[in-house]
C-alpha cells in the first residue's frame, strides 16, 4: 500500500464495528468525570500539585546543549536541501511527512513523556545562542548583551498563538500548498527570519519562551512530563507538576485554545455538520473562518466555566481567573491531539523511516501496511480523550485548592468547569465519530 | 428542487438526533448544577441556611 491516497496531517477513523453506540461511550466517560471530580474534591484537599518538590538527579554537561543545537541546525538546513532539491511529491519527500507527522504530532507525545526535548535541538534558539554567544566573545569579560528591548507584558503569548493558528491554517486550509515541500521549506524559513528578529529585538530565550509558536507549543506539553531540565540539571517531579509554573501571561488562554480548536476544527470538517453549513467544497475564506470560529468556540466555553468560577465569591477579575486556569486545557490539548492523530501516527508514521532513508523521495512511495485494528485504535482514542480530560480535572482542582483555600470551595467553584471538560470529552468523542472510518 | 429543500434536511434528522445524544450529558450536569444553585438562593433568600461552601466555609 502506498500513501497516494492519504491526506498528510489529518486524523484518519478507526471506528469498525463497534459493540456499543458512539454516543454511549460519552455518557460514560462524562460519568468517569463526575465521578472523578467527586473523588478529587473528597481526597485531594490540598494543592499537590501547586507544592511538589523538583529533585535534581544528575548535571548535564553543558557541552551537550551547544552539541544538539548544532544537531538541530543540520536538520534543519539538510530540510531546506531535500525540501527545494528533492522529488516534489508530497508523499515521496522527507519534508512534509518529518514536519506533520513527526514534528506536529509525535513531537508533543515524547515531550510529555520525556520533557522539552525540542528546545534544546530548536534550530532558530540553536542559531540565536550562536550569535549570541560570538558577540560576547567580543567583550573584554565576554558578557552576553542585553536585549535591545524588554519584552512588552501586552505582548504575552500572542506572536506565538498567532504562529500556531497560522501553522493549523496551512495544515488544514493550505490544501496542496501546505503540503508542498519548496514551499513548506520557504515558510520555515521565513518563519526562522521572523524568529531570527524577534529573539535579536527581546533576547533569545524571552522569546523562545514567549514568541516562538513551536517553543510554547512543545514547552507547554512538556510540562506534563515528570522530567526537566533546571539550572543544568536533569530533574524529577509529579507528572503534571510542571503545569502549575506557567506564567499567566496575555495570549496564553487564545494559545491553549488554538492547540484545541485546530483539532477540532480537523475532525469537523469532515464530519456531515461542516459539510451541511459549508457544502462539500468549501473556499479557503469558508474554511478560514470555520477554523477561527472552532478556536473561539474553545475559549468560549471554556470563559464559560470561568464565569462559573467567578460565582463562588473571589476578588479575582474573571480575566485573572481565565490566565490562572488556562493550564488545565492542556492536557486536554494533548488528549485530543493523541485521539485525532493517533491512528494517523500509526499509519503514515510507518512511512518516515523510508523517507528518512530517501529523503529527497526518488525510491518510489513508502510501505505502509497497517498492523492495528480499528476498534483498538478507537479504545486507544477514548481512553486518550478521557485521560487528558481527568488530568485537566487535576490540574484545574489543585489549582483552586491554592486560591480558594478549602478544598470544599474549591470544589465548589470548579462546578461549571466539570461541565466544561464534560462538553469537551463529548465533543470529541463525537468528532471521532464523525471520522470516515 | 424547491421539494428537495425541504425534505433534505427531515432526511438528515436521524443523523442530526443521533449528534444530539451526545450533548445529554453537559445538558444534565449544567441542569443540576444550575438547579442547586437557584435552589440554594431561594433557600438562602427565605432565611434558611445552605450547606454552602462559599460563607461560612464547613469543612474547617
Amino acid at each position: 500500500m502506498n500513501l497516494t491516497a492519504i491526506p498528510l496531517a489529518h486524523g484518519l477513523g478507526g471506528r469498525t464495528d463497534l459493540p456499543l453506540p458512539g454516543w454511549l461511550f460519552a455518557w460514560g466517560a462524562a460519568l468517569v468525570l463526575a465521578l472523578s471530580f467527586f473523588a478529587l474534591a473528597a481526597l485531594w484537599t490540598e494543592p499537590k500539585l501547586e507544592m511538589a518538590r523538583v529533585r535534581a538527579l544528575f548535571r548535564v554537561p553543558g557541552v551537550i546543549e551547544p552539541i544538539c543545537g548544532a544537531v538541530g541546525v543540520a536538520i534543519f538546513a539538510a530540510l531546506a536541501y531535500f525540501g527545494f532539491a528533492g522529488n516534489q511529491d508530497a508523499d515521496q519527500n522527507v519534508v512534509p511527512t518529518f514536519v506533520y507527522v513527526f514534528f506536529w504530532t509525535m513531537l508533543p507525545l515524547l515531550s510529555a513523556i520525556f520533557g522539552n526535548i525540542f528546545k534544546p535541538f530548536n534550530p532558530w534558539r540553536a542559531l540565536g545562542r550562536g550569535v549570541s554567544w560570538l558577540r560576547s566573545r567580543r567583550t573584554p569579560d565576554h558578557r552576553h548583551a542585553p536585549a535591545r528591548f524588554a519584552y512588552p507584558d501586552a505582548l504575552g503569548r500572542w506572536p506565538a498563538a498567532i504562529g500556531i493558528v497560522a501553522f493549523g491554517w496551512l495544515e488544514l486550509v493550505g490544501g496542496e500548498q501546505g503540503r508542498d515541500p519548496s514551499t513548506l521549506m520557504t515558510l520555515a524559513l521565513i518563519y526562522a527570519a521572523f524568529q531570527l528578529s524577534g529573539m535579536a529585538l527581546f533576547g533569545v530565550e524571552r522569546w523562545s519562551e514567549r514568541g516562538d509558536a513551536f517553543g510554547v507549543y512543545f514547552e507547554f506539553f512538556a510540562r506534563i512530563s515528570p522530567f526537566t531540565i533546571d539550572d543544568g540539571r536533569l530533574c524529577a517531579r509529579l507528572p503534571l507538576a510542571g503545569l502549575t509554573d506557567i506564567v499567566p501571561l496575555a495570549g496564553t488562554v487564545t494559545f491553549v485554545s488554538a492547540a484545541i480548536g485546530i483539532t477540532v476544527f480537523d475532525g469537523a470538517e469532515r464530519g456531515g455538520l461542516w459539510e451541511s453549513i459549508a457544502g462539500s467544497d468549501p473556499s479557503t475564506f469558508v474554511s478560514t473562518i470555520g477554523l477561527i470560529a472552532a478556536v473561539a468556540l474553545v475559549a468560549g466555553f471554556y470563559r464559560l466555566g470561568v464565569a462559573g468560577m467567578k460565582s463562588s465569591h473571589i476578588e479575582k477579575s474573571p480575566r485573572e481567573l481565565s490566565l490562572m486556569f488556562a493550564p488545565s486545557l492542556v492536557p486536554i490539548a494533548l488528549g485530543y491531539l493523541l485521539a485525532h492523530y493517533f491512528s494517523f501516527m500509526l499509519f503514515v508514521g510507518q512511512a518516515l523511516p523510508h523517507v528518512i532513508a530517501h529523503p529527497m523521495g526518488n525510491s518510489g512511495p513508502p510501505p505502509v501496511d497497517y498492523f492495528v485494528s480499528g476498534r483498538v485504535i478507537w479504545w486507544v482514542q477514548v481512553l486518550a480523550l478521557l485521560a487528558g480530560h481527568v488530568a485537566g480535572l487535576i490540574v484545574a482542582h489543585d489549582k483552586a485548592t491554592a486560591v480558594w483555600g478549602k478544598a470544599r470551595a474549591a470544589a465548589q467553584s470548579q462546578m461549571w468547569m466539570l461541565v466544561v471538560m464534560v462538553g469537551f470529552t463529548c465533543l470529541g468523542l463525537w468528532l471521532l465519530s464523525q471520522s470516515p472510518a | 428542487m424547491i421539494l428537495i429543500a425541504y425534505i433534505l434536511p427531515i432526511a438528515h434528522a436521524g443523523h442530526w438526533l443521533a449528534s444530539m445524544l451526545y450533548l445529554v450529558p453537559v445538558v444534565i450536569l449544567a441542569g443540576g448544577i444550575f438547579w442547586q444553585r437557584r435552589n440554594d438562593k431561594r433557600l438562602r433568600d427565605a432565611g434558611e441556611s445552605v450547606d454552602d461552601a462559599d460563607v461560612p466555609f464547613t469543612d474547617e
